[in-house]
């Protein structure tokens, strides 16, 4: 959905027609629960965590602002907090900005097919930085666009393109073609 | 998987990693493998449905709470009853809609929740009174109307309607304690005397007919969430709502019910929400409540006081309405009951405020004074419900007047422009009536399909004086307050053309029947 077509749904479900709310829904809570899935690896809570984002985001409507940025950056932005405030919540002490490193395959709260799939690009994902871990699953696994990217993560689109290509050779050059192929491949979606 | 999808990634994985622009052979059978191994990001299907149904009702009551309105009749009567009148995604709720509210007397404004087409269609109907003059005669002949001929209601055991009877028991001398005779009811006629004058109208006298422009609005941007999921109702065209009833899930809460092809609006318990007033055992027995007590009853004044303050509260306005009165017939049949220790003495008081249309009274085709009614509940203390309130301009035609004050005198004598039943072997009992005024007397004129027309006749509204008859039995208390008669000729002509049915008198025949033998526990 294009940010024209975002503000004009905004701004009719300002006048309270809910169901323009409903289109945004429609177009942002499939992308929303992988941005969520990616990182807790596990569909109920993933499911949980999607209705919380969407909850939160009614509930403060009224204080976003399109002249800041695009709603679906604003969503993703929540969405981002919520699985933050699920791993504080359930993995007391833990890194909670290694969201990505906190999915542990080996916990039974992994989907079964996450783990293997996962496992063979964990190691090398692993070695990045975690901002730069969560720059490159969403350019890649997500296909966000750098300026939502930057939205989500607080920071320059400049300064996310370079991250995203230093990511990238760092991962080329641990992984064998394989694993490589997979973890690109992990995140696509027809 | 087809072809063109797999070079697509390919595609995109060279644009990430230039070096993997010789390996494009090497990458095929690759992807393929890797794709058919990815992890499913999906989530349910119904889920996202479930949940989208969730968001958009927290977003509508969200809306409602903090969405600021104008002064609307309907807003006030939410913000008096403490919170959202309306329950979202409950199974309380029969429909939810958000709907516009407007104000005795302004024209709408285009809230949040009114569509362009719902603003146009909401004009005059929630305007008070306004009348409209129209060519004499406009609304055709009155003859089919149900009116004030036929209108009269029949009268029931211990009514009085117009010139009815009421069947009165009359046990037969004579018949010995195991050879009881029935008990016959012997019919009991009312009639009226009044003293003064009539005058005769002009030839011309006025019919007013309801006027109301309330048309159902449309649920145009909403009909996507009102389908509990079970049904996409945006697939239906022009869907307008005609009924919407909303519910106060609260202790002593409230059901509204609107009605957008009457233009009328009630209020009723929420039962769910109301203590019963039948107490029940463990095992499911129940008892009835107690009766009331004569020394429970408030006055009419604590009565009166209540219904306003309730009114006042959910922001109905009485501007239209003229002294409210309570209805105390009952008391009639108390005073003349030979029982008074076994009558029940109504728990629920009702306050009736009468509509005033050009300074009358409007009164019902029984008799009875027109207005919304509030109901007000002894054993509760408050008011239990309200209505139905509605709001119309009106169209006013000239039609011919009867003019013939000997017409008009004996269909004050009959107590209403009925068919004569003539007389009987019963009891006749004759009441004086006291004040005349001018007044409308309600008619329906009903049509073959559709909607029936409501009409406000001129008529000749004449007072009871109920102490001019000593009543000694419940069935010659005549059970109304006025006697009603209309003023349009045609009315009289239709009831002079009625057949005359006789009236059954007693039989000899059936006085000497056995009563039959009790029905034993046995059987």
């Amino acid at each position: 959905m294009d940010q024209s077509t975002e503000r004009k749904l905004l701004e009719r479900c300002r006048h309270g027609d809910s169901e323009a709310f409903g289109e945004i829904y429609d177009a942002y809570a499939r992308p929303l629960y992988a941005f969520i899935y990616y990182k807790v690896h596990h569909r109920q809570t993933a499911e949980d965590l999607l209705g919380q984002v969407w909850l939160k985001a009614v509930e403060n409507l009224d204080r976003f602002n399109e002249k800041r940025g695009r709603i679906s950056s604003w969503l993703y932005r929540i969405a981002r907090n919520q699985v933050i405030d699920h791993y504080r919540r359930h993995v007391p002490g833990a890194d909670i900005e290694d969201v990505w490193g906190l999915a542990d395959p080996a916990s039974a709260e992994t989907d079964a097919d996450t783990r293997l799939k996962v496992d063979m690009v964990r190691e090398h994902l692993t070695r990045l930085k975690p901002t730069e871990r969560e720059i490159v699953i969403m350019r890649v696994w997500q296909e966000l666009s750098y300026a939502e990217i930057a939205e989500i993560v607080g920071k320059s689109q400049g300064n996310c393109k370079v991250i995203y290509s230093r990511a990238v050779a760092k991962l080329r050059d641990s992984m064998p073609l394989a694993a490589w192929l997979a973890f690109l491949l992990a995140g696509w979606r027809p | 998987m087809n072809k063109d999808r797999i070079e697509k990634i390919i595609d995109d994985l060279c644009r990430l990693e230039p070096s993997l622009k010789d390996s494009r052979q090497e990458l095929r059978p690759v992807v393929e493998k890797l794709l058919a191994a990815r992890p499913e990001a999906q989530p349910d299907s119904r889920l996202l449905a479930d949940l989208r149904q969730q968001v958009l009702a927290a977003l509508e009551k969200r809306g409602a709470a903090k969405r600021p309105r104008p002064s609307f009749v309907l807003k006030d009567f939410l913000a008096g009853l403490g919170r959202p009148a309306y329950a979202i995604g409950g199974a309380a709720l029969a429909l939810l809609i958000a709907v516009p509210l407007l104000k005795l007397g302004q024209q709408p404004t285009a809230g949040p929740y009114l569509s362009g087409d719902l603003a146009a269609n909401q004009k005059s109907a929630l305007t008070t009174g306004q009348i409209s003059s129209v060519a004499d005669q406009a609304f055709g002949s009155l003859a089919e109307a149900g009116g004030p001929v036929s209108g009269q209601p029949e009268a029931a055991a211990g009514l009085g309607g117009g010139g009815g009877r009421a069947p009165a028991s009359v046990p037969v001398e004579g018949a010995a304690p195991n050879d009881t005779k029935m008990m016959i009811y012997r019919p009991v006629t009312f009639s009226f005397s009044y003293s003064g004058e009539i005058e005769a109208p002009d030839s011309q006298v006025e019919v007013l007919k309801f006027d109301t422009a309330v048309s159902r609005p449309s649920l145009a941007g909403w009909a996507g969430q009102l389908g509990l999921g079970l049904i996409d109702l945006s697939r239906l065209n022009q869907l307008k709502a005609q009924t919407v009833s909303l519910s106060e899930d609260h202790e002593y809460g409230y059901q509204i019910s609107i009605n957008y092809d009457e233009g009328t609006v009630s209020v009723y318990q929420n039962w769910e929400q109301w203590p019963q007033s039948y107490s029940c055992d463990a095992d499911g027995v129940c008892q009835p409540p107690s009766r009331i007590q004569p020394s429970q009853l408030p006055d009419d004044a604590k009565v009166i006081e209540s219904a306003d303050a309730f009114l006042r509260q959910i922001g109905i306005s009485t501007a239209s309405y003229g002294q409210p009165v309570v209805d105390s017939r009952w008391q009639l049949q108390y005073a003349a009951s030979d029982s008074p220790e076994d009558y029940w003495i109504p728990d629920v008081l009702t306050v009736t405020y009468p509509l005033i249309v050009n300074g009358k009274k409007v009164y019902d085709p029984s008799g009875s004074l027109f207005g919304p009614q509030v109901q007000y509940s002894v054993r509760y203390q408050r008011v239990i419900g309200v209505g139905p309130v509605s709001a119309s301009d009106f169209l006013a035609s000239k039609y011919p007047a009867q003019t013939d004050v000997s017409a008009i005198e004996k269909a004050v004598e009959r107590g209403g422009l009925n068919r004569w039943l003539g007389p009987t072997d019963g009891d006749n009992v004759e009441y004086q009536l006291t004040s005349s005024e001018e007044a409308y007397q309600l008619t329906y004129r009903y049509r073959s399909g559709g909607r029936p027309d409501k009409l406000l006749v001129s008529a000749l509204a004449f007072a009871v004086d109920h102490d001019s008859v000593s009543a000694s039995r419940t069935e010659e208390v005549y059970y109304n307050d006025f006697v009603v008669v209309p003023l349009v000729k045609e009315f009289y002509d239709q009831a002079d053309q009625l057949p005359q049915i006789e009236p059954r008198t007693v039989s000899p025949a059936i006085e000497s029947l056995p009563v039959p033998p009790p029905v034993s526990d046995d059987e």
